[in-house]
């Protein structure tokens, strides 16, 4: 039970931190695009950013990463 | 390729270009009998048939390597040979293989390139078939030994030392070499490392003739460099602990090894890191010193050079493999304290300077308090244990590679002493916003090092039992270095969603790691060291709220966010409620009315507008603003707000009740529902045993039946908890009747102040809904007074007014059910465990009083007076800028010397105030003029005093309060400092400044009256210090005031505790407590604060202060002035 419990919890992490990425880079879409032209970004950027944007999702606790979770779940079908 | 034409040889510029060598082989012979081998190789000075000779063995030799079908008749044949050759008398100086042995040596002493190569080629060739096949080793073993002699050691060190071009010769030499040390599980490695100055001679240089040719290394023609590396990975696999030490220690060695491991081919590469790894730094037998001298800076800057490995030859997955296993091996190297390079450190706690064990522990200079350890200021730099990593960290890049944050960040994690270390020494990198990858870059840096949490005690177990750790450490380790007020102001300009969004993160992160630490403060001390830990942790808050931005700023940033991005808004309202949370004096000081945002998420949230994920958002959101209006005292939770839910004006209250039903299991909202209880307590409109828990219980239950009634129950519920809330005297008075009138005991139950309210408007109901309006609060009502009711008994206030429901409803030919019918509490059941589950009952309280003595008693009371201040502001102040001066209390530092005990330094302190003023006044300052008038009026003032003694406390605790007053314009204060100023050029010794005028006068904003207040008590404590203080307070009555204005029943426990340090201050001063007990009464009053205290530990407190007065007091006049009433009031009290 407890390692079901927590190949749940290690599952809805992950969601939570692709829909925060997918999020973030939503709401900061603009400012991204200015990123994107200046002149210290290269291919390699890319991972980066992606880890920059991605790394605020600990700071929500496990109960509103799954809150929102099961919201965007809901939201898409 | 073609030898070069003979006449070129004769041409003069031949010599002056450098000659291409070019060496020609000879084919040789295939072997077919031992014998026919034998032959070949005999002695011969003539060398091209020996060369010959030797080619035609090495041919065999390939064959068997090749493995072709023949290869067991060849080996046969090697071993027919190898027998043959075999030395009649087996002694340790038989030489085996005699002739070639001759032939080597021979070709030597004539410099014959040739057969010096060929030579080394077939006996490695030889030694690496041997090694393959078990039958065979005992020959490789003699011809181990016979190589190992001193003729065979010379040839090989002069194969060795030819020059650098010839890699013909040397690489073979260094393969014989490497299958010597590895034959038979390296049973000569020892050997051949102890004949190093034949065996390793020019190694040094070997090691660094890389590969020539364009274009990667081929792997048949390995490079000289390619060749010496296997051979020293070899020696280093095969010697034990003690031979890998000195070998690591063999001058410049490895140096050579790493110096141009960038330019190595991916396989070697890896070999040498596993090689250094596997046995180097995992093998515990050698010490730390050799593998800190061998991974120096140097060293381990060369494998960070990996991580951008590779030309354009080498494939991106060459090239990834590189930095991936360079990424691992310097995360080994630098975590992990095995490997020998990470030093066992101390967290916080800095190096000490004089690094001595006392009594088994480590005390140096910053050791202990007295020396200053937590209020130490470093502007040398940090002392660090570990140097290495500490010189090593600043190489990194962590704004530009992931793999360097990384490495960084662990670094960090394994050994915080190098987090604050860091970023004092690399200053050069600001955090000033710009949309680039670099700022992004270390923008995440930053996040990722203020994740990482604070070590057990703060990283030393036995300082921490003494002392905490210095502030500017522990700040630097929860906001680093470059994070300060300046940039983030910028950073959360409205200008960039980003760079705000980043800065948000950052502040959310800093705020929630330094309520850790303060709770780290509040648990670690014994009572002993109390007041430091306080000190420390106050120390820790000030300077925390300096480099952050005011709270103006996050409001206005919040402001700005678009209503769309509600992640965004999410994480801002999230760090506002952590400002009211952790520093709670920053967030009150700007006047944030929360009222309007939470009314608009309210708003969004109504309805089914909003999808599920804007309303996941929107729940979180709100919990942050509800906690916020929680705690700001302008909230009004029971005014009626226009269009709130679907269209209809509601209470805020009730808005999240309905918000409280909607929501279902997966968004428990448990805060607003720990607010609301809150909000709901305190204005008496449930009981404080059960709080809203029988509301949501029966809402919820009525909602899953009808939901399409709750219209007029919520217009009806939301009706009554207003009236209830606004005028809740009229309710009382109505339930004292009732109480009377059912003739209850004191013992039994009351209920809810809504529940009589509930009944009282009943009879304006069907003015306001219609008939299925009616029955639904009828339903509704049943329900409601059901939850209330469970339990053992059926409170008879309770039944008493569900008897007048049920008659007002009969008449309406409504039936209700009586109460405790099985379909009711069936349909409540399904909701019951969601609700009991969660309430805590903090708000029952018992009378517990536990005893309090006087140290502890001191230790909450007890506000330490710094009688020897530092002095050297006077000198120092005049080398800083006008804004430093203010902004690091320097002004205030000068001004308190006014206080000292010794006349010249109050004299020079004087002079120097108004030097200061001065300056100021000649600067840009905007606040010159007022800060200006402030100095020039408490240096005047003071001037009569000083000569005879300390200026009175009240000029410096006005003057130094005020200072802080004036730097804002936002403070409530700032226009009473300034008025007061400009009254007159000098104040009075015998009166308090600007004391009456916040007492007494209007408050300058309405809602500011206890913000003003705090500054008052705080400012009071200050200036009660020396007996001439308590003879003002004393005269003018101060104490009187102050004691009426604790007797204030709305007055929050900090502000009474801040009255009672004014109260114990006095106690401290000769006389102080009899004062107190025969002018002002203080016995009688405590013990009234004493009776009506709501908390256990505040009645204790009072209990040992009460103690503590009649312990400090002059007992003798006091029995005589209250003939032993006091005495027998104090027994009395202590003896509970």
């Amino acid at each position: 039970m407890s390692s079901q419990q927590q190949k749940a919890d290690k599952a809805t992490e992950a969601e939570f931190g692709s829909y925060y990425l997918q999020r973030t880079t939503q709401e900061l879409a603009e400012d991204l695009d200015k990123v994107r032209n200046a002149d210290d970004f290269k291919a390699d950027s890319v991972p980066f950013l992606v880890r920059a944007l991605q790394q605020g999702a600990v700071q929500f606790s496990p109960d509103d990463q799954k809150r929102t979770v099961s919201a965007v779940k809901q939201k898409e079908g | 390729m073609g030898k070069r034409g003979n006449h070129h040889a004769d041409d003069p510029a031949a010599f002056r270009k450098r000659q291409k060598v070019t060496h020609e082989v000879p084919a040789g012979e295939d072997v077919l009998s031992s014998d026919q081998l034998r032959k070949l190789l005999t002695f011969d000075q003539d060398l091209h048939r020996a060369r010959h000779g030797l080619s035609s063995f090495k041919r065999l030799l390939d064959d068997i390597v090749a493995n072709q079908d023949d290869r067991s008749a060849k080996i046969n044949l090697l071993q027919e040979y190898l027998e043959d050759v075999k030395p009649r008398q087996i002694s340790e100086d038989a030489v085996h293989l005699s002739d070639i042995m001759e032939m080597w040596s021979f070709a030597v002493q004539v410099n014959n390139d040739g057969v010096m190569s060929s030579a080394a080629v077939v006996l490695a060739l030889l030694l690496h078939v041997i090694s393959d096949s078990l039958r065979l080793v005992p020959y490789g073993l003699d011809i181990c030994r016979t190589l190992l002699q001193e003729r065979q050691l010379k040839s090989l060190s002069k194969n060795l030392s030819s020059e650098k071009g010839k890699g013909f010769i040397i690489s073979p030499t260094l393969r014989l070499l490497k299958e010597i040390v590895s034959l038979d599980g390296g049973a000569f490695a020892k050997q051949v490392f102890r004949a190093r100055s034949y065996t390793f001679a020019y190694l040094g240089r070997n090691l660094e003739v890389g590969n020539t040719g364009e274009g990667p290394e081929d792997a048949k023609k390995a490079s000289v460099r390619t060749n010496a590396v296997k051979f020293f990975l070899a020696c280093l696999k095969f010697l034990h602990s003690d031979g890998r030490k000195e070998l690591l220690t063999q001058k410049e060695l490895f140096s050579h090894l790493t110096f141009m491991i960038k330019t190595d081919a991916p396989w070697l590469v890896l070999e040498i890191l596993n090689a250094l790894k596997t046995c180097v730094l995992m093998d515990d037998k050698i010490p730390r010193d050799v593998k800190f001298k061998s991974f120096n800076t140097k060293t381990l800057t060369r494998v960070l050079s990996l991580y951008t490995y590779g030309t354009s030859a080498n494939t991106d997955e060459e090239k990834t493999s590189v930095a991936d296993k360079a990424h691992e091996f310097l995360l080994y190297v630098c975590t992990t304290p095995e490997a020998g390079i990470l030093y066992p450190s101390t967290g916080l706690y800095p190096k000490p300077e004089s690094d001595e064990l006392v009594g088994g522990r480590r005390r140096g200079k910053f050791a202990g308090v007295e020396s200053g350890l937590a209020d130490h200021t470093f502007s040398k730099g940090i002392p660090v244990f570990n140097f290495v990593l500490s010189e090593f960290s600043q190489k990194l890049r962590p704004w530009s590679s992931l793999k360097h944050s990384e490495l960084l960040v662990s670094m960090f994690s394994v050994a915080p002493e190098l987090l604050a270390d860091y970023f004092f020494t690399n200053r050069s990198f600001t955090f000033e916003p710009k949309l680039t990858m670099t700022w992004i870059g270390y923008a995440t840096f930053l996040f990722s090092t203020m994740q990482l949490p604070l070590p057990p005690s703060f990283g030393d177990r036995s300082q921490f039992a003494h002392t905490p750790p210095p502030t500017t450490i522990l700040l630097d380790n929860i906001i680093p270095l470059p994070i300060n007020q300046k940039v983030l102001v910028r950073c959360l300009s409205p200008k960039s969603n980003l760079t705000s969004f980043f800065a948000t993160r950052l502040l959310v992160t800093a705020l929630e790691k330094l309520a850790t630490a303060i709770k780290m403060h509040e648990t670690a001390t014994d009572s002993k060291d109390r007041a430091i830990w306080e000190a420390a942790s106050r120390r820790l808050i000030d300077a925390f709220c300096q480099r952050i931005p005011d709270m103006k700023e996050i409001v206005r940033s919040y402001k700005t966010i678009p209503v769309e991005n509600y992640l965004h808004r999410t994480l801002a309202t999230r760090l506002i409620r952590l400002y009211y949370e952790v520093i709670p004096r920053v967030a009150l000081a700007a006047n944030f009315d929360v009222s309007p945002f939470f009314v608009d998420v309210l708003r969004s949230l109504d309805g089914d507008a909003s999808d599920a994920e804007a309303r996941s958002f929107g729940v979180m959101q709100l919990e942050n603003l509800v906690s916020i209006a929680s705690y700001s005292p302008g909230m009004r939770w029971f005014s009626k707000v226009d269009n709130i839910t679907n269209g209809a004006s509601s209470l805020p209250f009730t808005a999240l009740l309905r918000l409280l039903c909607v929501d279902s299991e997966d968004s428990p909202s448990q805060q607003i529902k720990k607010v609301l209880t809150t909000v709901a307590v305190e204005n008496q409109v449930v009981l404080s045993t059960t709080g809203i828990a029988p509301l949501l219980q029966a809402l919820r239950a009525y909602k899953s039946k009808d939901s399409r009634g709750m219209v007029s129950v919520w217009s009806y519920l939301d009706n009554c908890i207003n009236r209830c809330a606004s005028s809740p005297i009229k309710y009382l008075e109505m339930l004292q009747l009732l109480v009377e009138e059912t003739k209850i005991s004191d013992e039994e139950p009351r209920c809810p102040l809504l529940i009589v309210a509930l009944v009282e408007q009943l009879q304006y109901l069907s003015s306001s809904v219609d008939d299925s309006g009616t029955k639904a609060v009828a339903k509704f009502l049943s329900l409601y007074f059901n939850t209330e009711s469970l339990g053992a008994e059926t409170p008879v206030l309770v039944n008493h007014q569900y008897g007048k429901v049920k008659e007002h409803f009969s008449s309406k030919s409504i039936t209700l059910k009586k109460l405790g019918s099985s379909s009711d509490i069936t349909t409540l059941q399904a909701f019951e465990s969601e609700t009991a589950e969660e309430e805590s009952t903090p708000l029952s309280k018992e009378k517990d009083e536990t005893v309090i003595d006087g140290n502890s008693l001191r230790e909450r009371l007890h506000v330490l007076i710094d009688e020897d201040p530092d002095t050297n502001v006077i000198t120092r102040w005049a080398a800083k800028e006008v804004e430093d001066l203010m902004e690091d209390s320097v002004a205030a530092r000068l001004v308190r010397l006014l206080a000292s005990p010794h006349v010249h330094i109050r004299k020079e302190a004087s002079t120097n105030i108004l030097k200061m003023a001065a300056k100021i006044k000649e600067s840009s300052y905007e606040e010159k003029d007022q800060v200006w008038l402030l100095l020039c009026e408490v240096a005047e003032s003071s001037k009569p005093h000083i000569d005879a003694g300390p200026a009175p406390s009240a000029f410096v605790a006005f003057a130094t309060h005020s200072l802080d007053v004036l730097r804002n314009p936002l403070h409530p204060l700032y226009p009473k400092v300034n008025t007061f100023l400009t009254r007159g050029p000098v104040w009075s010794a015998e009166k308090l400044p600007l004391a009456h005028d916040i007492l007494h006068g209007e408050p300058s904003e309405d809602d500011r009256y206890y913000t003003e207040v705090t500054w008052l008590l705080a400012y009071l404590l200050d200036a009660l210090v020396t007996p001439f203080d308590l003879s003002v307070f004393h005269k003018k009555r101060w104490f009187e005031k102050i004691l009426s204005l604790g007797s204030n029943p709305y007055l929050r426990v900090n502000l009474r505790t801040r009255i009672l340090r004014i109260i114990y201050r006095a106690t401290c001063i000769e006389s102080g407590s009899t004062t107190l007990v025969t002018r002002f009464g203080i016995i009688s009053w405590l013990e009234s604060q004493r009776a009506l205290c709501e908390s256990n530990e505040e009645a204790s407190v009072i209990r040992a202060l009460m103690r503590r007065i009649w312990d400090t007091c002059d007992q003798k006049k006091v029995e005589g002035w209250s003939r032993g009433g006091v005495q027998k009031l104090i027994d009395n009290v202590c003896k509970i």
